[in-house]
């Protein structure tokens, strides 16, 4: 077995400012290659500070809480003011009347954690909840899948950081061990795992590795870890707090100390509580988890620090929420075809930006693009304070075949395989920003009028050759090699029953003028080629046709379709139809 | 030797035994912005490239038709061989959305061949089209008008095309390699065009029911061009 512990402490304050569009290692890693600053404390100067408050037992009523609540977290720029926790709310804005204060939103905490489960599940099916704030992965199932340890630890801390929270990672055989060992590592002031504001030599490396015990170093590990980390909410009243209490009231510092005490002296003094957990940490008392089970729809809202009126900031802050969700959609292995994002603005009113999809997909990326299509077409009447990114539609993921040979690329450069997983996506693309009714296949209807005869189709997504191609091959009895083969397209036969079409046909047929009996082009007078081919069709639904169609030529050379009305004596209008291209 | 993959890429018979000749590589290049400029709309400018787009869309590549004058109709680019399944048609609202749907066809690289009518392009826009084209492995081509002709172009193969008799006269106003002395004719007339050595006269429909009777001709839709232009001459 083998556990990642993922400690989110930041988890009240990531829940406001993870939005914002000047992320601190955008600035901060500026700031740092001009003045080397010491690397602790990295004060952004964009960056907005911010500090959560929280009230104490009957004050958590708004009004009441704002005025007399304390701190219990705050970024890094209201850390410089000197903002720490623990301070009330009016010394705070004393020292920085420009902090920006928010209440802590334990259920909005929960729901965060909730999603960053359902994210997890893409790396492992075990993945069991710590509350507050901390995930526990047992990932030695998944270690050949993603290549090993490294490998998966660092597409942990790319997919957190582009989620938008900083982590402490600890490893280990047991979980509660990990955990111990993500406390310590925040304890001790190592930076967060992967922490991109911390750009320290040893962290500027891909193999950076967070805390790590193997079962041979579990028990020293353990053994020297402080007594703290059993429970660090020091004002907790649950019995593992008063044990702790009590042992520091002992003189005793690590849980080594702990542990060399005689079994049955603690359990009478402290209950059963705190040697099961010793017990647990260890290993020698199973630890069974229930595992997270990812919910059937997704929903995952972000609140924004300030309200925003730009299309970037509110692409920036909904690629947090697609992150999320692309690691949702991998968990479940399944794929989406349709999700909605709506922009909230002020008083509850709500602009929604529907995206959908041709075929189902998972990837933030294109969600990515997709939305920003939507969004540059976009004029928002009002600023956006909150995000809220919902699914419904969600379907099993078909997944790609692999071929075991490698693709073959057909003399011209590309695969047919890595063209078929791309032509869904450009034809996304395209109907994103030019609108749904202006992307369209193309399709034969069996009519005899030449402008039914050509009708708009759904796009094709498949790339084998289509059913309609065979079909036309029987149908005109050609083999394919001479259709394709033929070294000009004249050279085949007509299809029987019909005369030649031209490559553009005109949406409404153009009248001609006439003299002499001969119709006139711009150019000139037509010289009659071929016909005529008379159609007469369609008097049933009330678009009756009755042409005789000839072929032209113009005095320019243009090749040219045109056509007569019939019914009248002498002859009816000609119109010019279609264009021999 | 990597400098000589990058100057000869692959190409694509064009069909034309007497153009393939004429173009490096011996067909169209792939991956290479190519310009055709018809001095009209309606010479044979497609017929051109019916060979090249059935065998694509044959293959199961993808066609894309960006921006187009009119309508491509469907049951004459099924009798040129082009598997109708293959066919995107994207029709924008301005020159601008037409470069940009272009670019991305390109550099989606899922398209076998994309065909763009791309109105008055800048040269910029031209430059960003060619570099999405020398990424990809589609044919590219450009119509564009004749009077473009005058204005330098990244493209490595500019075609113009005329009119004449007998079919259609192509300049190749730039090549990869040593320039074109003089242009070629194919042959791309249709078969009406050849058989009707005569014009046919017009006529009135009272004269046509004379000679053939009417419940024939609704009866019996085959028609033969040859055929009615003998027995309509008079």
């Amino acid at each position: 077995m083998l556990w990642i512990s993922l400690l989110l402490p930041q988890l009240p304050l990531e829940l406001y400012g993870r939005g914002s569009l000047l992320p601190d290692a955008l600035n901060d890693a500026k700031s740092d290659a001009k003045s080397d600053a010491k690397p602790g404390a990295k004060v952004n100067a964009n960056a907005k500070a911010l500090a959560i408050l929280e009230g104490r037992g009957a004050d958590c009523e708004h009004d009441h809480a704002f005025s007399s609540g304390r701190i219990i977290a705050c970024n890094a720029r209201a850390e410089a003011a000197g903002v720490c926790r623990g301070m009330s709310s009016s010394a705070a804005l004393a020292l920085l009347p420009e902090l920006q204060l928010r209440l802590r939103d334990r259920a909005g905490e929960t729901e965060l954690l909730l999603n960053l489960a359902s994210w997890a599940g893409q790396f492992t099916p075990s993945v069991a909840l710590d509350f507050p704030n901390a995930l526990t992965l047992e990932v030695s199932g998944s270690l050949r899948l993603f290549g090993g340890l490294p490998a998966l630890l660092s597409r942990l801390r790319h997919g957190l950081a582009q989620t938008g929270h900083q982590v402490w990672i600890g490893v280990a055989p047991t979980p509660r061990a990990a955990l111990w060992l993500a406390r310590q590592a925040l304890a001790q002031g190592l930076p967060a795992y992967g922490d991109a504001t911390q750009p320290s030599p040893q962290q500027a490396t891909e193999a950076a590795l967070p805390p790590m015990l193997t079962e041979q170093t579990l028990q020293a590990g353990v053994a020297a870890m402080s007594i703290n980390l059993l429970q660090p909410d020091a004002q907790s009243d649950a019995p593992l707090a008063l044990a702790c209490d009590a042992l520091r009231g002992l003189g005793l510092r690590t849980l080594g100390e702990v542990l060399a005490l005689p079994r049955d002296g603690l359990r009478q003094r402290f209950g059963p509580v705190l040697l099961r957990e010793l017990d647990r940490a260890l290993g020698s008392q199973p630890d069974p988890r229930t595992f997270f089970v990812p919910p059937p729809r997704f929903s995952a809202s972000l609140e924004l620090l300030s309200e925003v009126n730009r299309a970037e900031a509110v692409q920036f802050a909904a690629q947090r929420l697609l992150n999320q969700f692309a690691g949702y959609l991998a968990a479940r292995s399944a794929g989406t075809r349709r999700f909605m994002l709506r922009l909230g603005h002020r008083e509850g009113r709500f602009t929604d930006v529907v995206v959908g999809m041709i075929s189902p997909a998972r990837s933030a990326e294109h969600f990515g693009l997709l939305l920003r299509e939507r969004l540059a077409t976009l004029s928002l009447r009002q600023p956006v304070r909150l995000l809220r990114l919902e699914a419904e539609d969600i379907q099993p993921w078909a997944g790609a075949d692999v071929a075991l040979l490698p693709d073959s690329t057909d003399g011209t450069g590309l695969g047919v395989g890595a063209a078929a997983e791309a032509w869904p996506k450009l034809v996304e693309r395209l109907r994103a920003r030019l609108g749904d009714a202006s992307v369209q296949g193309l399709a034969l209807a069996a009519d005899h009028r030449p402008e039914h005869a050509s009708v708009t189709a759904a796009v094709s997504l498949s790339m084998s050759p289509s059913a309609a191609q065979k079909h036309q091959h029987n149908q005109h009895s050609l083999p394919s090699s001479q259709l394709h083969a033929s070294t000009s397209a004249t050279s085949s036969p007509l299809p029987r029953g019909r005369g030649e079409r031209p490559f553009w046909l005109l949406p409404r047929p153009r009248p001609l003028p006439e003299r002499n009996a001969v119709p006139l082009h711009e150019d000139g007078p037509l010289a009659l080629l071929a016909g005529p081919e008379r159609i007469e069709s369609g008097w049933w639904d009330g678009d009756d046709v009755a042409r005789d169609y000839f072929v032209a030529r113009t005095p320019k050379a243009s090749v040219v379709w045109i056509y007569r009305e019939r019914g009248a004596l002498q002859g009816g209008q000609w119109y010019l139809h279609g264009l021999f291209a | 030797m990597l400098l000589y993959k990058n100057t000869v890429k692959a190409t694509l018979t064009s069909g034309f035994a007497e153009l393939d000749a004429e173009l490096p590589g011996g067909g169209w290049p792939l991956g290479a912005l190519c310009e055709l400029l018809p001095r009209h709309v309606g010479i044979g400018e497609l017929r051109l490239l019916g060979p090249a787009l059935a065998s694509l869309s044959a293959a199961g590549r993808s066609l894309a038709w960006i921006a187009p004058p009119h309508r491509p109709y469907a049951p004459a680019l099924a009798a040129a061989g082009i598997d109708l399944a293959r066919v995107l048609v994207v029709n924008t609202r301005s020159e601008r959305e037409a470069w940009w749907a272009a670019e991305q066809a390109l550099a989606s690289r899922s398209c076998g061949a994309v065909l763009l009518w791309p109105g008055q392009l800048p040269f910029i826009a031209l430059r960003r089209l060619s570099l999405a084209s020398a990424d990809s492995s589609a044919l590219s081509f450009l119509f564009r008008a004749p009077q473009a002709a005058s204005s330098a172009s990244p493209a490595v193969l500019r075609l113009a095309l005329s009119a004449c008799v007998g079919g259609l006269r192509l300049d190749l106003l730039k090549r990869r390699g040593a320039p074109a002395l003089h242009g070629l004719v194919l042959d791309t007339s249709m078969a009406v065009e050849r058989s009707s050595s005569q014009r046919i006269q017009p006529v009135v429909p009272a004269e046509v029911s004379a000679d053939v009777p009417a419940e024939a001709q609704r009866a019996s839709p085959d028609f033969s061009p040859v055929l009615s232009s003998k027995r309509l001459t008079v």
